[in-house]
């Protein structure tokens, strides 16, 4: 117990304890239940602990715990009496994907006392990511009182420590159960670092046993971890990949190599240099990567492009990254600009238009295109190879609807990356601000949707990238949210901010009902055909017409429908307002809505974050061929679920 | 454009300072910031209205400091003892109440002390609210980061912003980010000053940058497609985008920036996304985005649109801007102007802008040094060995290091004093064409050039057809001019001795009169020569490439370096 690391591990278990569970019904008996990991792969044993405090001396409780998946479909059911400690525990193996709910409920001494806490199972950690966090300890170096470095292992600085709890903790909180973080940047520079335990990967310092230990602690809680990485040149690694190999650095048209330089702080990573502990100079020759007080600047090079067309380039890059999974043990990658001809993909921007060392313009069109996807066949091949479960994202926007047309999904490059893949549009961000083609409503959702829809039928997982905007006020946070999981898409700002407090809640109920709001198993009706099968009255306006999807499994087939209180501003800002709730809500929905099934009314369900509780039941009359649902008022958004 | 800045120059040189318009009224408002120079404090000794973020480790105490800037007293916040260094910590100032909509100047100054390597990374951000009360909090807005490189502890250091405060935003507040590392931190002299620059500019001032007195001093934008910074080639801009584009001054001063655009049709009512942002940036380094400009700020189609927005350069330098569209119509961009209101030089800013403040307390970075020999450090500079070589001929150095799109950094020094020049991959194109001139006079009246190459140098630094070739003993053979160096690549002097191998170099063609001084089988690496009355080293082999034995790693090569330095200054 006098070990730190005991210490530290103890007080996150304690501090998830006392934050995460509900509160119990009695004012003396309280009950507390803890799965083991936030998500489990199919057939995956998860410890169950649950805890009763308030028991009198001696005594014990009998504790009753469903497990619920679906629309409170039971999963599993337990019964057990606690320990003299009030601790019990079970083990639930999971089958079927998504979110599930386990409610404990305590009994003793004539009392009785519930709490719930939700978990997920997937066979691809990204088909049930609600939110997409970051996780680091970058700015943190495992070194003793003299500077020097502690050896590999465990790392031994209390700051460390503390970090990764804090980091594991915010994890489990927001319902992220795969994190982005960044121990290197870019994807030419070596991953692995060349001296142990004091690393600095492109940008940032850090202890590489601290991220080690990270992604270890995010492993024991069911949290993956893919980093950051980039096929830019960018820092000392990238300068001196350049440096080596200029036959793969593209330049401009004038020349200049296509990227930013910036040779100011190499002076200082010298000067630093110098005074550097002797036992770290011989390992490090020219990677003078650790200067600690050059948190941000990239030193040398930031963003200089790489030339794809020779796949000797791309192994390169390949070769860094599995040598970095080895050393570090992540789950995967996510590249903010992956191994495409030309290097930004898109042959029409004028930044693309990029030579070779000998002025040689870069491809384009269909012969770029097959070389993009016979880069990326081999990078994903490799990457699994080594493997199997190896996760990719990539910030790659080109499925939206106002960037390409539908044919997009036949090219190479799209075949190659995207099924299994976390697919990011980070263009989404521009939509908090004025200038951008998507600050109305009315105008993301149309490309959101769509864009989606593209994603689900190509195998992957769409997430839009919203920055540091939105999210530190309570109704733009619920809107954008809400609207972003109608859309079909996965939501992204990062677990590290002040967020409103409903931002929990939402991630928590779109963790449990991860399978109607993120299945790709989901396709959407058009707005005709919505329009066709569905009507919706209401006292005020609801959005609805593009979100109506059917989700048809060998778990059940479900008509779902996103009702969302239409914003009283039409375009996307951070200052939204609440809307009154709107009320006598009527959906009307016809016979053919639910073709080769008949609708199980009685098991129809209204979802919703705003109302306690979440699943609410609704009043159906059927007259002729058609169905009137009557559903209780509705703050911002509710999604209704109709099995058939 | 050479014999262009030939005649303004002489113009200039001959007399001419900074344009006359240094009687003009100062174009801002009282300073708005309360206890700026932090003399009223609380119980506490806390500056008013002053405070830290949550600090629970109580890491950090805050409290002032008689190592002033201005006045009696700054703040100064300093890491307890026995606290953990790596505490992060945020100070945060009152919130300051814009009381209408329009542009405003905010500058403070500050102050790192620290003892060790772990250098400060300064970053201030500024918080706007919506009401002057500090409620309801809006996305903030930052300046550029200073480098932590560039610091000297104990030493004051200055920083500006300039912004426009739109209807509902009635506040703004800063946060200083960069009391971490265990330094302490001092600030001291905040102001927040209304600027009363007109939103608009009459047409005629277009082109007339800096008043004509150092001439257009405009970069060409390569990077346009229309390989124009004037205008954009219509039907082409069917895409998402961006363009960018440079106009660059040598005098300091407070210019407004004049962004000149028509859009000729709309792809769409409301579909259509279209946002400048614009920049400043001074030779220190410095300087900040502006706020974006979006559609709805512009007028109906067909219309020429005119932009300003006011510019700082306390010291020289540049104004960027950045142009990206999204599906719109078509649409023409002349581009940008600076409109030269009042001159700013080193003293008088200080004065201009923190009236009763000790100027000789402030680095003035970026002011003319005088030493006998100014290294531009390019790409890869570093790797040369050129420290130990000016060491072995005891000839102290004024670096500047090469950042793109603002050049080279600090800003030229006075080479009256110099003897020797060496640009060590930094490209041509970073020169302004008053640098160029000032450097071709200083080599034609007997100054010595070292010229290094690499992947920012030669051809791929702009250097074919300008001046530079022209002065050089070679002649290139291409802007693309890399080529590997056929093996075994050994670098051979004309004495025989060799220095490892060379894998890449540039192609050259040696000029008449060149003298080869190494070379690798038939290839030239070293080529000596003179121009006027001054000698000249081109260095075309390249520290690129993995030979087994790279001659750059040669204790050899530097003496070789440094007795070519020793040819060209003539020392």
């Amino acid at each position: 117990m006098t070990n730190p690391r005991t210490w530290w591990r103890l007080s996150l278990v304690l501090l998830a304890l006392l934050t995460v569970g509900l509160t119990g019904v009695s004012a003396a008996l309280e009950v507390q239940v803890w799965p083991a990991k936030l998500c489990v792969k199919p057939g995956e044993a998860l410890p169950i602990q649950v805890t009763v405090k308030g028991l009198p001396a001696g005594q014990t409780a009998a504790v009753d715990c469903q497990v619920r998946r679906g629309l409170g479909v039971s999963a599993g059911h337990f019964t057990g009496t606690t320990d003299a400690q009030g601790l019990v525990g079970f083990t639930f193996t999971p089958q079927e994907e998504f979110g599930y709910e386990v409610e404990a409920v305590a009994s003793a001494g004539g009392e009785q006392a519930r709490a719930s806490e939700f978990f997920a199972c997937g066979r691809n950690p990204y088909h049930v990511s609600v939110d997409y966090g970051g996780a680091s300890v970058q700015g943190q170096v495992d070194v003793d009182k003299d500077g020097n470095p502690y050896p590999p292992g465990p790392p031994q600085s209390p700051w460390i420590q503390t970090l990764i709890a804090e980091q594991v903790k915010k994890a489990r909180d927001t319902y992220c159960n795969v994190v982005e973080s960044n121990p290197a940047y870019c994807s030419f520079a070596p991953m692995v670092p060349p001296a142990p335990n004091y690393y600095i990967g492109g940008p940032y310092f850090f202890s590489a046993n601290g991220w080690r230990e990270l992604y270890r602690d995010l492993h024991a809680n069911g949290i993956v971890s893919v980093v950051y990485t980039s096929i830019f040149l960018t820092g000392m690694g990238g300068s001196d990949f350049a440096r080596q190999h200029p036959e793969y650095v593209t330049f401009n048209r004038d020349g200049s190599p296509a990227g930013e330089i910036d040779t100011r702080s190499t002076a200082a990573f010298r000067d630093y240099y110098a005074r550097y502990p002797e036992s770290l100079k011989g390992v490090m020759e020219r990677y003078k990567w650790w200067e600690p007080g050059l948190l941000g600047p990239y030193a040398d090079m930031t963003c200089v492009r790489v030339n794809c067309q020779d796949l000797a380039a791309v192994k390169l890059g390949v070769e860094s990254v599995l040598a970095g999974q080895k050393y570090f043990g992540f789950d995967g990658v996510r590249f903010d600009g992956h191994y495409a001809v030309p290097s930004l993909g898109d042959p029409l921007s004028p930044v693309a238009m990029v030579m070779d060392y000998q002025g040689q313009a870069q491809m384009t069109g269909a012969k770029a295109d097959e070389l993009t996807g016979r880069n990326m066949r081999y990078a994903l091949g490799s990457f699994r190879q080594q493997d199997p479960n190896f996760m990719c994202g990539f910030n790659w926007a080109s499925l939206r609807p106002d960037m390409a047309d539908e044919s997009i999904l036949k090219t190479a490059e799209a075949q190659a990356i995207l099924p299994g893949s976390w697919v990011l549009d980070e263009v989404a961000k521009g939509s908090l601000e004025s200038a951008s083609p998507t600050n109305r409503w009315d105008k993301f959702i149309p490309l959101m949707t769509v864009q989606s829809d593209r994603a689900r039928q190509a195998g992957a997982f769409l997430c839009a990238g919203w920055g540091g905007g939105p999210g530190q006020q309570d109704v733009d946070m619920r809107y954008i949210k809400a609207i972003s999981w109608a859309c079909g898409l996965r939501w992204r700002a990062g677990i590290d901010r002040n967020f409103a407090p409903s931002y929990r809640t939402y991630n928590q109920f779109a963790y449990r009902y991860s399978e109607f709001l993120l299945s790709n198993e989901r396709t959407r009706l058009s707005a005709e055909q919505a329009q066709a099968g569905l009507s919706v009255a209401a006292s005020r306006p609801l959005l609805w017409q593009d979100f109506a999807y059917r989700l048809d499994t060998p778990r059940g087939r479900f008509l779902i429908l996103h009702l969302v209180n239409t914003p009283l501003e039409p375009i996307i800002t951070t200052t939204a307002v609440a809307p009154p709730p709107a009320d006598q809500i009527r959906v009307t929905c016809q016979a053919s809505l639910f073709p080769g099934g008949q609708p199980r009314w009685a098991e129809a369900r209204l979802l919703s974050p705003d109302a306690t509780p979440w699943e609410q039941p609704v009043k159906a009359a059927t007259t002729g061929g058609q169905t009137v649902l009557s559903l209780p008022a509705l703050p911002f958004w509710g999604v209704l679920v109709i099995p058939y | 454009m050479r014999n262009l800045s030939w005649i303004v120059l002489s113009l200039l040189l001959a007399g001419s300072a900074v344009p006359a318009r240094a009687a003009e009224t100062v174009p801002w408002g009282p300073n708005l910031f309360p206890n700026g120079s932090m003399e009223q404090v609380d119980a506490a000794g806390v500056p008013t209205g002053w405070k830290l973020e949550p600090d629970p480790a109580r890491a950090y105490t805050l409290t002032t400091s008689p190592e002033a800037c201005a006045g009696a007293r700054c703040l100064f916040m300093s890491l307890n003892p026995g606290a953990n260094p790596d505490t992060h910590v945020q100070v945060e100032s009152p919130v300051v109440a814009t009381p209408e909509p329009g542009w405003y100047l905010l500058n403070f100054w500050f102050r790192f002390d620290f003892t060790d390597a772990r250098k400060p990374y300064p970053l201030f951000a500024c918080d706007r609210y919506a009401q002057p009360d500090g409620t309801q909090r809006l996305p903030g807005f930052s300046p550029n980061l200073f480098r932590a490189s560039d610091m000297r502890s104990g030493q004051w250091y200055y920083t500006y912003l300039i912004f426009r405060q739109r209807p509902g935003q009635g506040a703004v507040g800063v946060r200083f980010d960069g009391a971490h590392n265990g330094q302490s931190l001092r600030l001291d002299a905040f102001q927040l000053r209304r600027l009363t620059v007109p939103e608009q500019l009459p047409a005629t001032d277009y082109n007339r940058i800096t008043d004509g007195v150092w001439g257009a001093t405009t970069v060409p934008d390569a990077a346009s497609p229309g390989g124009r910074a004037s205008e954009y080639q219509e039907g082409r801009n069917t895409e998402s985008g961006i363009m960018t584009g440079v106009r660059q001054s040598e005098v300091p001063g407070l210019y407004v920036g004049v962004y000149d655009f028509e859009q000729v049709a709309r792809g769409g009512e409301g579909d259509w996304g279209l946002q400048m942002d614009l920049a400043s940036g001074s030779g220190d380094g410095t300087g900040q985005t502006l706020d974006p400009i979006a559609p709805s700020d512009f007028r109906a189609a067909g219309d020429w649109e005119q932009f300003s927005a006011p510019f700082l350069y306390a010291f020289s330098g540049g104004s960027y801007y950045s142009f990206s569209w999204s599906k719109l119509g078509t649409y023409r961009f002349r581009g940008l102007s600076l409109k030269y209101m009042m001159p700013v030089t080193y003293r008088q800013s200080w004065s201009l802008f923190y009236d009763g403040v000790d100027a000789d307390r402030v680095v003035p970075r970026g002011a003319p040094l005088a030493t006998p020999v100014w290294l531009a450090a390019g790409l890869h500079s570093d790797l040369y060995g050129l420290d130990q070589a000016l060491a072995a001929l005891s000839l102290p150095a004024t670096r500047s290091d090469y950042v793109s799109g603002k050049g080279l950094l600090p800003t030229m020094p006075d080479l009256s004093a110099a003897r020797l020049v060496v640009l060590a991959g930094a490209p041509a194109r970073a020169l302004s064409p008053v640098q160029q001139y000032l450097l071709e006079r200083f080599v034609e009246q007997g100054g010595g050039l070292v010229i290094l190459g690499g992947l920012t140098g030669y051809g791929y630094g702009g250097m074919k057809g300008s001046f530079l070739e022209e002065m050089a003993p070679v002649a290139l053979t291409s802007g693309f001019d890399l080529a590997r160096v056929p093996e075994p690549g050994t670098v051979t002097l004309a004495n025989g001795q060799t220095l490892g191998q060379c894998a890449w170099a540039h192609q050259v063609t040696v000029k008449a009169g060149g003298t080869v001084a190494a070379r690798s089988g038939k290839v030239p690496l070293i080529v000596t020569g003179t121009y006027g009355k001054g000698r000249v080293v081109a260095v075309v082999a390249t520290a690129l490439g993995t030979p087994t034995d790279p001659f750059w790693a040669k204790p050899a090569w530097v003496m070789q370096l440094a007795n070519q330095m020793r040819w060209a200054a003539k020392k």
